[in-house]
């Protein structure tokens, strides 16, 4: 594909135009110099025909008839074309010319009074008649019986032609010059205007995923049109590089949680094997492995999850036709965490008035149910309560989980909901927990278009609660009775 | 010798500490945090300490740093599960002596942690040499004159930690301190026990005494000099 060069196109378009101006300069410029010429041309025309006409006189002596002086006739405009006259008076007869003139001239203009333009042996003339121009007796002044006199006086226009060439030329070699000048400039600001947008494209082949730094040259920032495209590289840059380091540390803590797991193992199997044991002792060796081996699977299996609810609300949500009743997931939450709340002494309170449906899969729902809870008991401490609430609002439903637990440093709070979450670690590791519960549990939330949201104050507790957009098919119940329950 | 284990994993810890107890006879502690570990390292002295770089509360390599700022000597062996160059480079220089990969061996770590425990005190190989006393730390042995002895696992304790530091004087306290755990202060009789079974076992019938007992002061091994 062939490139088109933005300098190329800037400067032939600068310069088209200028080539338009110039020739347009040129036909102005040879008019109005004609013309301005011509009016000269006319002027001095007509003098000179009236200074023929002043050649004319009476003879001294009141002798009847005219008499002409042909040495004073006015000096040629050309030298090598000189000008052709003739001044004549029907009463009395009289005529006088100059040498060249032709009577050929006038044959074609018997009647005319004014300039005309004609040409006589290839040369171009322009001709003046003037009638009736009255020869005054110098000593008398104007009588009655005074002779009018017609003057025919014409001169070549070569002059006028070549000066209007002239000039012409000028402002066309003037413009010539101010059109290469121009060209040239054009070119040179197009590319030097271009050169923040090359510091640009070279800043931004300098990224690659070890180097993120991305600074817009100066000189981009403050190009008016350069700006928004260095912003968009900054922000688009800055997005890809949360996502990519995001992505870099799930992959650095998963693989860091599976090689603990291995570590364990291998560790608990090589300490089995270090020195001959009773088989009491590889008995309980063996249950020991086993437990590892669970976590391992546990880790395995909650990494799929989470990967799979992130896949899941990454393709845009779910469009499950299926439709889940709150309540019932609540009610199944509860009782499947039963027993860890029993082991850690804690009350678990579901208080609904009714919640409604949501289109959704019902172990999914009950899967957030369960992870929330897991996590309010885990910081809760023994004989305090935890509560689920199932609330109907206007535009869906509000489900809360709050514990009276440690609470979670204001630090940290923003984060929770991070995969491998680091502030919690030693609390999750006590309870055999991997700091995911909480990331799967957004997941699957904002899978369905819902969004999970946490409030805490240190030593007090924790609320998260999370809201979820009800199915278009349930009908709304008009049951607002709350019904604790307690397990 | 006495080595604190800080890591968060409480299986891992158990059987690192574990491994070190049946096969090394040394005393284990375990901290499960950051904040603990780096409070246990500096109010016990330890032969060694085994540390892990993810913990909560207070980062590995932060905990290092400090501890290092507070001027602790004891060697340090990390346990990673990363291992790209760049950390292993910035671990070693906040004052690491020895880092291992998980999963490890514990063969390996068991074989590292002797070593740092001997380049800490000056000793090159795993074989002690006090005159023609021979501790070999690997199988656990101790031969004199080419005759094996037969040592209670207490006794051997006792011999290896005098025996790395030849001819120092090493207090009773010093030798509860490294030999026993949290509560030693009840058995400070006991090391008087073990002594005079050392002596009974090492030094009876021989021509030079080994075993040198330094009024208030302490014990001594060291050889070479004329009978007392």
């Amino acid at each position: 594909m062939k490139r088109l060069s933005l300098t190329g196109r800037l400067t032939a378009v600068v310069v088209g135009g200028q080539l338009l101006l110039a020739v347009g300069l040129v036909l102005v410029g040879i008019t109005f110099a004609r013309r301005q010429l011509l009016a000269a041309f006319d002027m001095s025309l007509q003098g000179k025909a009236r200074a023929i006409a002043a050649l004319v006189y009476y003879p001294p002596d009141g002798e009847p008839g005219l008499l002409f002086d042909n040495d004073e006739a006015p000096p040629s405009f050309d030298a090598l074309y000189p000008d052709v006259y003739q001044v004549k008076s029907s009463a009395p007869q009289f005529e006088a010319h100059s040498k060249n003139f032709d009577s050929a001239f006038l044959a074609a203009e018997p009647a005319r009074q004014d300039y005309w333009n004609f040409s006589w042996k290839g040369v171009p003339y322009r001709g003046l008649i003037l009638r009736n121009v009255a020869i005054r007796d110098e000593e008398t002044g104007p009588t009655d019986t005074d002779v009018a006199v017609d003057v025919f006086y014409a001169a070549p226009t070569l002059d006028i032609t070549r000066r209007a060439d002239e000039v012409g030329l000028m402002v066309g070699g003037a413009s010539l010059l101010l059109l290469i000048l121009t060209g040239l400039l054009a070119a040179w600001a197009v590319r030097r205007g271009l050169w923040p947008l090359r510091d640009l494209a070279g800043e931004a082949a300098a990224i690659s995923v070890k180097n993120w730094d991305f600074r817009p040259p100066k000189d981009a920032l403050e190009t008016s049109e350069l700006a928004p495209l260095a912003q968009a590289i900054e922000t688009v840059l800055s997005k890809l590089e949360l996502a990519f380091v995001q992505q870099r540390e799930f992959l650095a803590d998963a693989a860091h949680e599976l090689k603990t797991s291995v570590a364990i193992l291998k560790s608990t199997f090589q300490s089995l094997l270090q020195k001959p044991r009773s088989p009491h002792e590889y008995r309980a060796g063996l249950l020991d492995l086993l437990g590892d081996v669970d976590r391992l699977e546990e880790l395995l299996n909650r990494m799929l999850r989470l990967a799979r609810a992130e896949q899941q609300a990454a393709d845009g949500g779910s469009n499950t036709l299926e439709v889940a009743d709150l309540a019932s997931t609540c009610e199944m939450a509860v009782a499947r965490i039963k027993s860890l709340a029993a082991a850690r002494g804690v009350e678990v309170q579901l208080a609904s008035n009714g919640g409604g449906e949501v289109n959704a899969d019902a172990d999914d729902l009950e899967l957030v149910w369960v992870n929330l809870l897991e996590n309010a008991i885990q910081h809760s401490p023994p004989s305090s309560m935890v509560r689920l609430q199932v609330q109907r609002e206007a535009n869906g439903a509000s489900i809360s989980v709050q514990d009276w637990g440690t609470g979670i440093d204001p630090e940290d709070l923003p984060y929770i909901f991070e995969r491998f979450r680091r502030g919690d670690r030693s609390r999750s590791r006590e309870t055999g927990g991997f700091g995911l519960g909480l990331a799967i549990a957004k997941a699957i939330v904002e899978a369905y278009g819902g969004n999970i949201q946490a409030e805490s104050t240190l030593h007090e507790g924790t609320r998260v609660w999370v809201r979820l957009p009800l199915s278009r098919q349930a009908e709304p119940k008009s049951s607002p009775v709350t019904s604790p329950e307690t397990s | 010798m006495r080595v604190l284990v800080i890591e968060d994993e409480r299986r891992l810890a158990e059987n690192v500490a574990r491994s070190l107890k049946e096969n090394a006879s040394w005393v284990v502690d375990i901290a499960l945090d950051g904040v603990n570990g780096l409070h246990l390292a500096g109010s016990v002295a330890y032969d060694l300490i085994v540390l892990d770089l993810m913990l909560p509360k207070l980062d590995g390599l932060e905990l290092l740093r400090r501890y290092r700022q507070e001027g602790h000597k004891t060697p340090v062996l990390v346990l990673t599960a990363r291992y790209e160059k760049q950390s292993i480079v910035t671990l070693l220089n906040a004052g690491a002596d020895d880092y291992l990969a998980k999963p490890f061996d514990l063969g390996e770590f068991l074989a590292r942690a002797k070593a740092l425990v001997r380049r800490a005190k000056g000793q090159p190989t795993p074989m002690l040499v006090v005159g023609d006393l021979e501790v070999n730390t690997v199988e656990r042995t101790v031969r004199r004159s080419g005759r094996d002895l037969t040592l209670t696992p207490m006794e051997y304790r006792v011999l290896e930690y005098l025996a790395h530091r030849p001819r120092a004087v090493v207090s009773k306290t010093e030798l509860l301190e490294h030999l026993y755990d949290y509560n030693w202060e009840k058995f400070s009789n006991v090391i008087e026990v073990y002594i005079s079974g050392l002596r009974r076992k090492i030094d009876d019938g021989a021509p030079m005494k080994l075993i040198h007992t330094m009024r208030g002061q302490g014990y001594a091994l060291r050889a070479g000099e004329a009978k007392r």
